[in-house]
């Protein structure tokens, strides 16, 4: 037990005192009462810094709920949910991957390669032409996920460096093609490469594309889930994450593990990338991703690793990265006030995990109960 | 050896200087934070706080209160994390990069011309709002010192340079004389290696770990402050570019010590500034954008070199992440 105590004349004391088992039910009110505050915290900066909070609020929050405003998010939504199911594969085997971003840039430019060659006259036929890219952005995003793998198990490099560095040098790599090689001919002199053709594109016949996307990020999201629960793999990455000496005592290949692991979470970031390249801009440019896999990094914490909470906790940040082009558009307030109640809600995740694993009782007055 | 690759090398070399200090005044904080055996992540987001503070500041009173306000706001930021990961014990690496996020979205908003001519206007109402949707503030004037300036080859690094370099400096060899060779730097590594018998020996480690990281996360604004004012005085969202979580690479190539941190920083500016003069001989003049990946392979390089050659035992602080508490 800890007790603390506040200077000045009023005696406070705040005691705080470890909780042994939460409820699910009061860990998910305890989280949302922290959103609430994280909202309250970056309305109090706008104040400050001159905006009417409340005026911001009711406008964001009225326009995302129009109809189709509704259909952006959740066409937005669709790859911060695959690279925040991703991450949850890194995350619960205590590999901090930062870098979806980087990863997510691979998928696009691997499936935009293939379009590229594809409306060069070669590679794959119409049929073949989604599976191919497909499997393209999953390999490239696998790929670019495990080098830091290999190297944190190979070197023991800190993979928290060395995924940002990664996300550099692919957003790099993507400006670089769209400048030279890849631009399109035809583009008006734009950086920017040709359209993706229809048979590149994820989509359902009849249903509109919002519907289709957030289709498969449910369908990733129900197996991610299930992998989670059942599957021996799914057993060994939570061994692995827990306690690395008592998984290696049990006779667990941590190294492959930890490499399968990560590669599924950048396989899935790249496909994040092949929905963003084909569906929401329909060709590669630069920006092509305002920050996709970092917000999925916020996303699946806040969903606390947990599949059906990242899904939804995926669409919240959906909504912010929407409404940021709103406030822009409509309040001529910069778009980076959404990055400030991302950095909030952060924040509020963190701390709540304090609130839920402690107990907090304030004594006014108790005289002598702190020193 | 001509005189024109003479002076080549020596423009080399300045411009290394130059770049290195932003890095240098970096890492030589975040040395001292991760000795006493916290890791903040935060001080790329610190970094660009203390970027956008002394570009407003400076426009508003002038070069020396930017630097201050630097300073002060990322000492802020610092107790910001101090108060998470010293007392509230949260995972170090989560609050760091918490509150990079908090840096770079703030100082993003406050770049934005219509926020920044407002706090322009409320700080002082005298200076005209156009200068701050211009984006540019004056950078730090040269202090040559005279005699020094004129030797061949280091010269022109090392003594015709702002104030800042200087002062990066200075702080590298304060600080490295202060954990090494007092009593006070003593107990802050003690704290770093041994809390729990940090504290039987009387140290109060909570105390140690708060003014460590607070001075760390101060001289990372500064190095904001430099990176604007000393080194690039036109403003842009996303001006740091992920140099501080480089600065984080540094300190592991300096195993700690902010007198290596001097030589580790120099070679990074030198690699940065090569980004900028290769172009200009032909290479990449139209596409640089492979050329800028440099610095970022370069680090990841850098991080498998020293793994080699240390044999996987990289000297860091044995607590070095783990938060301290008296119960267990």
């Amino acid at each position: 037990m800890l007790r603390r105590s506040l200077p000045g004349s009023l005696r406070l004391s705040v005691r705080v005192e470890r909780r042994p088992e939460v409820t699910p039910r009061s860990s998910i009110i305890i989280s949302l009462g922290m959103l609430l505050l994280a909202f309250l915290a970056s309305g109090l900066i706008f104040q400050f810094l001159g905006f009417s909070a409340l005026h911001i609020y009711r406008s964001f929050f009225t326009a995302l709920l129009s109809p189709i405003m509704l259909e952006e998010v959740f066409r937005r939504s669709a790859p911060i949910i695959l690279a925040a199911i991703g991450l949850c594969y890194s995350y619960r085997m205590g590999f901090w991957n930062i870098g979806a971003e980087g990863q997510l840039y691979m998928g696009m430019i691997a499936a935009t390669g293939v379009v590229v060659l594809y409306s060069a006259g070669y590679g794959p036929g119409e049929q073949l032409l989604l599976p191919a890219v497909v499997a393209a952005s999953m390999m490239a995003g696998g790929a670019w996920g495990l080098v830091p793998a290999i190297l944190r198990v190979r070197f023991g490099a800190n993979e928290i460096i060395t995924t940002l560095m990664l996300n550099y040098t692919a957003i790099l790599l993507a400006d670089f093609l769209v400048h030279g090689a890849w631009k399109d001919p035809a583009g008006y002199g734009f950086a920017q490469t040709v359209q993706f053709p229809a048979a590149a594109r994820i989509s359902i016949p009849g249903v509109p594309d919002a519907v289709a996307y957030l289709a498969l990020a449910l369908v990733v999201t129900a197996l991610t889930f299930l992998v989670f629960r059942f599957t021996v793999f799914g057993f060994e990455s939570k061994i692995v994450g827990l306690n690395i000496y008592a998984s290696r005592y049990a006779g667990l290949s941590i190294r492959s593990i930890l490499i399968r692991g990560v590669f599924i979470s950048g396989a899935l970031a790249g496909l994040a990338g092949l929905i963003v390249v084909s569906g929401l801009i329909g060709r590669l440019r630069p920006g092509a991703s305002p920050g996709y896999g970092y917000h999925a990094i916020i996303a699946s914490m806040l969903g606390g690793l947990y599949p059906p909470a990242v899904f939804f906790s995926s669409i919240l940040f959906g909504m912010l990265v929407t409404g940021g082009d709103l406030l822009q558009a409509s309040l001529q307030m910069p778009k980076s006030g959404v990055e400030i109640i991302m950095a909030m809600i952060f924040l509020a995740t963190i701390v709540a995990e304090f609130v839920k694993r402690h107990r907090l009782t304030i004594v006014v007055g108790g005289g002598g109960a702190g020193t | 050896m001509t005189l024109e690759s003479l002076s080549f090398i020596e423009a080399i070399l300045a411009s290394a200087v130059s770049a290195g200090t932003i890095y240098l005044i970096a890492s030589v904080g975040e040395c001292v934070t991760e000795r006493s055996g916290v890791i903040n992540l935060g001080i790329e987001g610190i970094m660009a706080m203390g970027a956008i503070t002394s570009f407003i500041i400076t426009l508003a009173y002038g070069h020396l209160a930017a630097i201050l306000a630097a300073a002060l706001v990322g000492a802020v930021f610092g107790l910001l994390h101090a108060f998470l990961s010293v007392s509230l014990r949260l995972n170090q690496i989560v609050v760091g990069l918490a509150i990079t996020w908090l840096g770079l979205g703030l100082s993003a908003f406050m770049g934005a011309p219509e926020v920044a001519r407002e706090l322009l206007k409320a700080l002082n109402p005298a200076v005209p709002e156009y200068l701050a949707e211009l984006k540019q503030a004056p950078r730090l004037p040269e202090v040559r010192v005279e005699f020094l300036a004129g030797v061949p080859i280091l010269g022109r690094a090392l003594f015709s340079q702002n104030a800042l370099v200087y002062a990066g400096l200075a702080s590298a060899l304060l600080l490295w004389f202060i954990l090494f060779r007092t009593r006070w730097g003593l107990s802050l590594r003690s704290v770093g290696e041994n809390p729990a018998l940090a504290d039987t020996a009387g140290v109060n480690v909570f105390a140690v770990r708060y003014l460590a990281v607070i001075v760390g996360s101060a001289l990372a604004g500064v190095a904001g402050a430099y990176l604007f004012i000393g080194y690039q005085p036109f403003w842009v969202e996303n001006l740091t570019r992920s140099r501080g979580f480089i600065a984080l690479s540094l300190v592991i190539l300096s195993s700690w010590s902010p007198l290596r941190a001097i030589a580790a920083s120099f070679l990074f500016g030198g690699v940065e500034s090569l980004q900028f003069r290769i172009p200009l001989r032909g290479f990449g003049a139209e596409t640089p954008q492979l050329i800028m990946m440099l610095p970022y392979i370069i680090t990841i390089v850098t991080l498998v070199l020293i793994s080699l050659a240390s044999r996987g035992r990289i000297p860091a602080p044995a607590a070095l992440g783990k938060p301290y508490s008296r119960e267990e």
